[in-house]
Order: C-alpha cells, then sequence, then structure tokens
C-alpha cells in the first residue's frame, strides 16, 4: 500500500466532501442544534449553582444520539456508491493503484470531512458556554466531544461498509435510514417491549443494549459524565457491580470495534462488487 | 413573604445574640488569673493544672504536645495556644469531659483509640453545658461526642476523618441525648454520619459535612432547626426519621449519590418546613416516606430548588398532606415520581394561585401574570413505564424513550394516568433569598475554552474554505489521474 496513494485519494475525497451541499447543510444544522442546546441549558445555572456542562450534558445526548449517526450513516453510504455510479470509480481504478489503497483512502477522506464538520459544532457550543459562563465543566465537555467522535467514526464505518456494495446512491440512503431508524429507536423499543412481555433478567437487558452501538455511545457517556451508571436503574446497577470501574474501557471497546469491523467487511463487499 | 423574611430575620438576630452570649462566657476570664502550663513552666502536664485549678479557673497550654485520656472533672476554661496538641498515641478518649460549664479551646487534637466497642473519641462530654470550640481533630475515629450534654456548644471545630474504609470510621460529631445544643460552623468531612439523635430543639448552623456517608442524621430529635449548611457528597445528605417540627433551611444539598442516595430523606416527620434549599445533581433530591404520619399535620416543601437530580422528589403512594409551592424543579430527569404503584392523593401543589416551576412546563401565560394559564400535568408515558418496570430506566436519555413520550403525545389512547397537576405553574423559577450563595467558576477555564472554542470554529471554517477550491496543480505525480478523474 503506497501511502502518498492514500493521501492523495484521501484529500480529494476530503475536499469533494467539503464541497458537498449536504456537508454545509449538515454543518450548519449540527452547529445551530448543538450552540442553541448549550444556551438553553446554561440560561438558569445562577440558580442552580452548576454552571458546569457535565450535568447539562445528559440531555444534549439524546441530541447527539439522533444526529450523530443521522449524518454519519448517510455521508459514509454516499462515499463510494457515488463514484460508482457516475462511472468515476471504474477510472480510478483502472490505474496502478490498489484497491485497498482506494478504500482506505475514502475512508480516511470521508473521516477528516466529518470529524472537521462535528468540530465545527462543538466548537460554537465551546464558544457560547465560554460566554454564557458554563465552562466548570470543561473536561466533561471534551469527554463527551471526543466520545461523539467515536459514534460518528463507528457509523461512518458502518456507512461506508453499505456504500462498498450498493450499485445506486439512492438504494444506499435507504439502506443507510433502515439502519438509523434500527439503531436509534426500534432497536430500543424491540428490547424494551420484550423484557415488558417476556421478563427479562437486568443482565440480559444490559447485554442486548451492549450490541447497539447508540446504547454503548449512551452507557460510557453516562457513566463518565455522571458520577455513577445508578441513574440507570437495575441494569445500571448490575453493570457497576458486575464490570465497577472497567466497564468504561469494555464500552469505549466496543464502540471502536464498530469502527473497526465494518472496514474489512465493506473492503471485501467493495472488491467483490467493483473486481468480478 | 414579607412575614416569614422578618420571621427569619428575628431567629437569626436570636440565634447570633445567644452565640454572643457563649463566646462573652468563653472570653471571660473570670476572677481567677489563670494557670499556665507549657513545656518550660511551673506545671509542664495539663493532668496536674486540672487537679491543681479551682472551678471557674482559666488553664493556657502554651505550645508543646501532651498526652491524651485526659479527664475534666471541674467547670474549667481549658485553652490551647501557640498550636497547643494533644495527642493520645492511637490509645482510647483524648479528653472526656464529666463536669458541666468545661470550656474546651483552640487545640489539635490527634490520635484517638480505634475502639468502636469503647467508642474511642478525641472530646467525649458527659456533663451539660460544654462549650468545644476552635479545635482541629486529625486522625480520630469518633471526633466530638455529646452522650448526655444538654446545651452545650460545638462550634468551629474542623474534624478531619482518619482515611480508612467508610464503615470503620467514626462520627465526626456526634450527638445523643443532649437537648438545645448549638453546633454552628464545624467542618466534619470524609468521615461516617454526623448523627443527632434522641436530642431536641438543636440548632444545627453553617456547617460542612461532605463526603460522609450521611451528611447528617436525624433521629427522635423534636424542633431542629438546620440552615445554611453544605451537606454534598455524601450518600445521603440529610435524613431525618422520628421527629418533629423540622425546620430546613437554605442548605445546599448536592451531588449525593449512591442507589439509594439523595439529597434529603424525611421518614415518619411531622411538621416540617423545608424552605430555600438547594437539591443539584442528587440520585434522588428529596424522598418523602409516610410524612407526616399523624393526621391534621402538613410539611410544607417551599421556595427550594430541585435541578438535575435523576428524580427531584420521590413520594411512597401512602404519603399524604405535604405542600410544594414555589420550588423551582429545573431538567430532573424525573421530576415527581411516585415510588411504586398508586396514586398522589391529598397533595398540594399551589398555594393562593402560586404553583411550582416546571422547565418542561409547555402552556403559555397571556395574562403575564408570572402563572400559566394552563395547569402542569405530569403524564409521561415513559415515565409511568419506568415506575412500573424499574429496569427499563436503563433506556432513559435515548431517542427511544422520546418516541414513546411522543406517540403518548399523539395517540391519546395511550396515556397514561395523570400522576399530578399543579394548577398554577410558575412561569419563571423564584429566587428565594434564603438560596445558599453559589461558587464562582475560574475565570481562567472560561477564557481558554472560549479560545478553544473561536480558534477551532476559525480554523474549520478556514480549512474548509481551503478545501473548497480548486486544486490548482497535482500534489504528486501519481495523483494527477486522480485529480482529473475526480472533480465532480
Amino acid at each position: 500500500m503506497d501511502r502518498a496513494v492514500v493521501a492523495a485519494i484521501a484529500v480529494k475525497e476530503t475536499r469533494t466532501a467539503v464541497r458537498h451541499r449536504w456537508f454545509v447543510l449538515y454543518t450548519l444544522i449540527f452547529t445551530a442544534l448543538i450552540t442553541g442546546f448549550a444556551a438553553v441549558a446554561l440560561s438558569a445555572s445562577d440558580l442552580t449553582g452548576q454552571a458546569g456542562f457535565g450535568r447539562t450534558s445528559a440531555g444534549l445526548l439524546n441530541l447527539l444520539l439522533l444526529m450523530v449517526p443521522l449524518i454519519g450513516l448517510t455521508t459514509g453510504a454516499q462515499v463510494i456508491v457515488g463514484d460508482r455510479q457516475d462511472r468515476s470509480l471504474d477510472y480510478l481504478l483502472a490505474q496502478p493503484i490498489t484497491a485497498l489503497e482506494v478504500f482506505a483512502g475514502k475512508f480516511l477522506g470521508a473521516a477528516a470531512s466529518f470529524i472537521l464538520l462535528l468540530l465545527v459544532g462543538f466548537g460554537g457550543a465551546g464558544v457560547v458556554m465560554a460566554i454564557r459562563g458554563g465552562a466548570g465543566g470543561a473536561g466533561d465537555f471534551l469527554v463527551l466531544v471526543l466520545l461523539t467522535l467515536l459514534l460518528g467514526l463507528a457509523m461512518l464505518s458502518v456507512g461506508i461498509a453499505i456504500s462498498s456494495f450498493s450499485r445506486q446512491t439512492a438504494a444506499a440512503l435507504g439502506i443507510a435510514l433502515t439502519c438509523w431508524l434500527l439503531f436509534v429507536i426500534v432497536g430500543d423499543l424491540g428490547i424494551m417491549g420484550s423484557s415488558i412481555v417476556l421478563g427479562v433478567s437486568s443482565e440480559s437487558l444490559l447485554t442486548l443494549t451492549m450490541l447497539n452501538p447508540l446504547d454503548v455511545f449512551k452507557l460510557v457517556s453516562v457513566d463518565l459524565l455522571h458520577t455513577s451508571l445508578d441513574v440507570l436503574g437495575p441494569a445500571g446497577i448490575y453493570a457497576v457491580d458486575r464490570f465497577g470501574s472497567s466497564f468504561s474501557y469494555l464500552m469505549l471497546g466496543l464502540l471502536a470495534l464498530w469502527i473497526i469491523v465494518p472496514l474489512p467487511i465493506g473492503y471485501w463487499l467493495f472488491k467483490r462488487t467493483d473486481f468480478q | 413573604m414579607a412575614l416569614r423574611f422578618a420571621f427569619s430575620a428575628l431567629l437569626l438576630v436570636v440565634v447570633l445574640s445567644s452565640l454572643q452570649t457563649v463566646s462573652a462566657q468563653v472570653s471571660d476570664p473570670g476572677s481567677d488569673a489563670g494557670i499556665l502550663v507549657c513545656e518550660t513552666c511551673e506545671i509542664t502536664s495539663i493532668a496536674e493544672a486540672v487537679t491543681a485549678a479551682e472551678e471557674g479557673s482559666v488553664i493556657e497550654v502554651r505550645g508543646g504536645t501532651y498526652p491524651g485520656g485526659l479527664v475534666l472533672d471541674k467547670a474549667v476554661v481549658l485553652r490551647g495556644t501557640d498550636g497547643a496538641v494533644i495527642d493520645g498515641q492511637g490509645e482510647g478518649t483524648l479528653v472526656a469531659i464529666t463536669a458541666p460549664d468545661v470550656t474546651l479551646d483552640g487545640f489539635t487534637l490527634r490520635g484517638t483509640g480505634s475502639s468502636h466497642d469503647k467508642e474511642d473519641s478525641a472530646v467525649l462530654v458527659d456533663a451539660e453545658r460544654a462549650t468545644i470550640s476552635n479545635n482541629i481533630l486529625e486522625d480520630v475515629l469518633f471526633g466530638i461526642y455529646l452522650r448526655e450534654a444538654n446545651g452545650s456548644v460545638v462550634q468551629n471545630n474542623v474534624v478531619v476523618a482518619r482515611p480508612v474504609d467508610v464503615a470503620l470510621r467514626g462520627d465526626g460529631i456526634r450527638i445523643w441525648y443532649s437537648n438545645d445544643v448549638v453546633v454552628d460552623g464545624n467542618q466534619a468531612s470524609d468521615g461516617r454520619d454526623m448523627i443527632l439523635w434522641y436530642s431536641n430543639n438543636a440548632v444545627v448552623t453553617n456547617n460542612e459535612f461532605n463526603r460522609n456517608r450521611y451528611g447528617m442524621h436525624l433521629m427522635f430529635s423534636d424542633g431542629a432547626l438546620i440552615e445554611g449548611n453544605s451537606l454534598n457528597e455524601n450518600t445521603i445528605g440529610l435524613y431525618v426519621m422520628y421527629s418533629r417540627d423540622v425546620t430546613i433551611r437554605g442548605n445546599s444539598m448536592s451531588n449525593n449519590a449512591g442507589a439509594t442516595g439523595g439529597g434529603l430523606g424525611l421518614k415518619d416527620v411531622d411538621n416540617a418546613v423545608v424552605e430555600g434549599n438547594r437539591f443539584v445533581n442528587n440520585q434522588t433530591g428529596a424522598q418523602v416516606d409516610t410524612s407526616p404520619r399523624e393526621p391534621g399535620i402538613e410539611n410544607y416543601f417551599i421556595d427550594n430548588v430541585f435541578a438535575f437530580n435523576d428524580v427531584g422528589i420521590a413520594i411512597q403512594p401512602a404519603v399524604r398532606h405535604n405542600t410544594f409551592t414555589g420550588n423551582a424543579f429545573i431538567d430532573n430527569n424525573e421530576h415527581v415520581s411516585l415510588m411504586g404503584r398508586g396514586e398522589l392523593k391529598e397533595i398540594t401543589w399551589a398555594v393562593d394561585g402560586r404553583g411550582n416551576y416546571w422547565s418542561d412546563y409547555a402552556g403559555y401565560d397571556a395574562d403575564r401574570d408570572g402563572v400559566g394559564d394552563l395547569p402542569y400535568t405530569s403524564q409521561q408515558l415513559f415515565e409511568s413505564l419506568v415506575g412500573d418496570y424499574p429496569e427499563l430506566r436503563l433506556f432513559s436519555y435515548s431517542p427511544a424513550s422520546m418516541a414513546i413520550d411522543f406517540s403518548a403525545e399523539a395517540f391519546p389512547s395511550f396515556r397514561p394516568q395523570v400522576k399530578f397537576e399543579d394548577p398554577s405553574p410558575l412561569m419563571k423559577p423564584a429566587a428565594s433569598p434564603l438560596l445558599p450563595a453559589v461558587a464562582e467558576e475560574p475565570q481562567t477555564n472560561r477564557v481558554a475554552i472560549g479560545l478553544a472554542g473561536a480558534v477551532g470554529v476559525l480554523a474549520a471554517i478556514a480549512g474548509s474554505a481551503h478545501l473548497r477550491r480548486r486544486a490548482r496543480f497535482p500534489i504528486a505525480p501519481a495523483t494527477a489521474v486522480v485529480h482529473s478523474g475526480g472533480v465532480s
């Protein structure tokens, strides 16, 4: 694998992504929502005496859980399939470069533009917090930013895996949105419903939720931003008893797996689709 | 409101003047010229000085370290100056007070024994009207223990507990069968509990009881006034049981966590007034359990702030006759939780057209009188599901839980029973003058994060603008092809 080639494709991919109207739209929406939330969340700080971002960021989780997977999955899903549909991918692959170099470059470029988008949003929120005097929880805020980046990259990986076998952008977007719905709402509702009907134990409930990267993100955020997981009821207390302080490492490991595992699958699908 | 303010002011004057009388007594050297103890003096032992002293003598201990195991059996004033230390070397109780009207002031007391059976303490008081003031207690099992000491004063002491497992620690301040005591301005943190049992009419003001198991535990103690204390980061900030006429005002009860942790607990408490306290970021802000227990009695929660708690107020279904007015409920995961199945009955949520502030109130105030025109009702489907199936709390903070609440809004047939209704919700949170002061955050932090954020945004915008320009020349020979092929 030639690093210069990967870098060139990555830079090209970042350029394409940043020029995309979707990028501008997503950046504007994300920045507006998160900055607005920070402003509203801090408005009652003089009364509560806790202006810090730490506790209010819990409310922000909901917003991040909706927005970040949506952006990550849909941008990821357009990465390869777009080039495939307008035939530029055939041209690219006809060059003396390997499929792995193309795939790696595409992923790195898309990841760079996505991280840029998230950082603009969080930067705006940081400015608002500084002006409104909510910087008490600067450390918590940074933790949340890093966790969100991990979640975003995981969703991007899944999105790219989707795009590597799709023939048309519309189909890839459809699959990505279905995944989003599954991760965000349907999965949790299904687990909730079955736990009410079947009376699932706290242990199995926790294990089931750990399969969903969004729940993993939520669990590790609550664990790191709150002092404890007790707020999540019996299952949270079970997690504390069972895993203790290694719980956050376990969750971070799971998130990392969601970034890493879709990539070889995507690469395999990519090769299968374009090299027959 | 004005009347209540006047009353608090009056009470403050009474408390302050009584404290002044106490300090006047302390500083009065009496007719006796005083006995001096120091390492080069005629008398070099405190025990010897106590034997030589008469009733009412003042003994000044100037500098030096002295052994523990002291018994003060006369009404003396024992005052430490120049950093006088009483060190028990890890043996027994340091100072036992067995005669009334003793004052112990200005010492550093360290190194008690570690027997829970013998209740090894720094200061053990078995007599009335003792004054324990301005002492520093280090490496002690129990700190100040009033065992039967009516009318005693414990003021401005600092207790630093022995850093062992919480179950092996002793209580920083322990008050047992001692009526009319004043506990003011003390710090007793990182210990086990602050205990006040079987002791009526206690005044507990301006203390810091942080990072303990129970910040403060009251039991069978009527008529207590608990004001201006900091009860933070404990398992439970303040728990009151089987007591009457308790006034809890202007305290900070924040960051108290643990599976059953919380800011305040009331169990079998009659005639309680909880006013102007701040409950922030607790597992549960306040728990109410069979309080009031007697008929014809009402408990009051007035002008408190409940913010960012997992549960603001947790109420047992059997609880009746509580009044909540002027409280601010801000961004609690659940403002009011009913612990178990049942209904909230005979709870008053508004008095004279003044209810509480609810941060999720979605009504309006057309006549601009500061009170919402629609009642605040709590009927969140997810909350009611969690009440029935506690393990579903795992899904709090998730879009799925929002979706459940939204479906109940959209389809009334899913809507759960109304948990309670505040007929006159306030549009703005009321800021009670009783609320404890808020610590200022460091300014440097603020500037740093502001700059970092601004630089980040600018860099990102500049970077995107740069990337959005067309590439003018290829980066490497191999990539020239890529660029010409990929421009869209």
